[in-house]
């Protein structure tokens, strides 16, 4: 039944935010065309219309994407869809967790597409905002690449899995907030509740989360091919004014756990106390 | 005597400092045709909520089939309620085959069977549909479940005396011969030839609870009961 809320929910969310991604690939697409395309150094109309475009909406898919998943959430789930919804044959935690995965997915392809954006930027833009320090700045990147390939992978890996559960953690925030904008007294203008509630519900959990990180220190880092375990503040200070990048596990773990009660409390205020009206 | 399909012990429910529902009790055998019959405002709609898991924080208890409101009385139920509860961007065939993709007892057959008899197009999207059509599309989603219970909330509201013998018919037609149809509606003189038994809900209390039979025995119809329960709040 997972697969197919999944499923589902991608089909219903895609319909919209798939449409923007291929906008965003096809301005990519046609910038570096016409970058690799030109005759003359100097950058075309199309060039500088693409890029514009691109940076544009790139920058704006973060604040679509928060506009999209909130409105889905509410629509399927707390308006007259939600009939639908909570008495399909499924765990209530099924049809949330469906909904925080889809949603997460969303927010990391923003990523994607963010950063997938600024590197055409770069690309079509090297000569005017890096000139000749280009290559030299590329060079560097490589070697860096090149000497601690494994490090890099792993510090790669671990900020995926970090951007997810900073997303998850996000996405479920987001929910809850709507959730508690959908209770009784809120239900009438659940989406001006939900802004009101987000930054202060938002701010008091980002807040929490820097506090525990801060106390806690659990990291991995790279030296001669093995990996070693840091969790003493000192020595990952020491690392650290050493140029050293020891890899911050903790918080994940953090995100992960905080996480958790906020989809419990939002699971819980969802199937307890909000009617669906 | 059959086990009942569904079980309504004392059901209270509030909204903040209002109670709708004062401690409902009453039984449903299956095979039955079930009118909730009550005016607008009484409770039948936070009852049937309840019933399906819509509503979940109410007082008293709620069986179906034997089992309280959850995954399995969901594949029990077939539900229509009052809402357009499809996504404006669905089409009928994605309609058809997300109820399929969800309830084991969901006959794509049956579907695609009333969509044509219905002259729907399969590839409509439902925004783009009249009011008619979307309620169309909704009942024959429901009506090609092969459920035990069907609970239909106000199926005949607002649509012109044509359309509601075609709702009916499809209703009748269309459930599964053992299963019940508890059937919400203030429109009793259209439904009052169909139905087995009536439970009328005045001002959150059951008022009356009968088969057909009887009311006739008395020489009564339906309506004139139901006309002399709510004489006050008519």
């Amino acid at each position: 039944m997972m697969l197919k809320l999944l499923k589902n929910d991608f089909i219903s969310t895609g319909r919209i935010m798939g449409v923007i991604y291929i906008i965003v690939a096809g301005i990519s697409a046609g910038t570096l065309v016409s970058h690799y395309a030109k005759s003359q150094s100097d950058m075309t109309v199309v060039e500088a219309m693409g890029v514009a475009l691109l940076l544009v909406v790139s920058l704006c898919l973060f604040v679509l994407t928060v506009v999209f998943v909130l409105s889905d959430f509410q629509k399927t789930l707390y308006g007259e869809q939600g009939y639908l919804t909570f008495t399909l044959p499924v765990k209530s935690w099924m049809i949330l967790t469906s909904k925080v995965l889809v949603a997460t997915v969303w927010f990391v392809i923003a990523l994607v597409a963010l950063l997938a954006s600024l590197w055409v930027t770069v690309v079509v833009l090297k000569e005017e905002i890096l000139g000749e320090n280009y290559d030299l700045i590329m060079g560097v990147l490589d070697q860096i690449a090149t000497v601690n390939v494994a490090s890099m992978i792993f510090s790669v890996v671990i900020s995926i899995i970090l951007y997810f559960v900073q997303f998850a953690f996000f996405t479920i925030t987001v929910f809850f907030t709507s959730t508690v904008a959908n209770t009784r007294h809120f239900q009438k203008k659940p989406i001006f509740w939900t802004i009101v509630f987000f930054v202060p519900i938002a701010g008091v959990a980002t807040k929490i989360a820097e506090f525990i990180n801060s106390k806690i220190v659990f990291s991995l880092f790279f030296i001669d091919g093995k990996m070693s375990l840091i969790t003493d503040n000192l020595e990952y200070m020491r690392l650290q004014a050493n140029g050293n990048s020891p890899v911050d596990i903790a918080s994940i773990f953090v995100y992960l756990i905080l996480g958790a009660g906020v989809f419990f409390a939002t699971h819980y205020i969802m199937s307890k106390k909000v009617n669906i009206r | 005597m059959a086990k009942p399909i569904l079980e309504i012990k004392n059901l209270k429910k509030s909204y903040g400092s209002h109670q709708v529902l004062r401690g409902v009790t009453f039984n449903i055998e299956p095979g039955k045709i079930v009118g909730l019959l009550g005016p607008n405002g009484c409770g039948k709609t936070s009852m049937i909520k309840s019933i399906v898991g819509l509503i979940n924080d109410y007082e008293g208890e709620i069986l179906i089939n034997g089992e309280k409101p959850g995954v399995n009385s969901k594949n029990d139920i077939a539900y229509l309620p009052e809402k357009n509860f499809l996504p404006a961007w669905m089409t009928p065939k994605a309609a058809i085959n997300y109820m399929a993709d969800f309830y084991k007892n969901f006959n794509k057959e049956k579907a695609y069977e009333m969509l044509r008899a219905f002259e729907l197009d399969e590839k409509q999207k439902i925004k783009t549909m009249s009011k008619g059509q979307q309620e169309k599309v909704q009942l024959l989603l429901v009506m090609s479940r092969e459920a035990k219970l069907y609970i239909l909330d106000e199926p005949l509201g607002g649509v012109d005396p044509v359309a509601r013998d075609f709702i009916l018919e499809t209703i009748m037609k269309n459930h599964l011969a053992n299963s019940t149809i508890l059937l919400s509606t203030h429109l009793i003189y259209d439904i009052e030839g169909i139905l087995d038994r009536v439970v009328m809900i005045k001002g959150g209390v059951l008022a009356a609870n009968t088969d057909v039979e009887t009311i006739r025995k008395h020489d009564m119809t339906v309506e004139a009961l139901f006309k002399e329960v709510f004489r006050y709040d008519a």
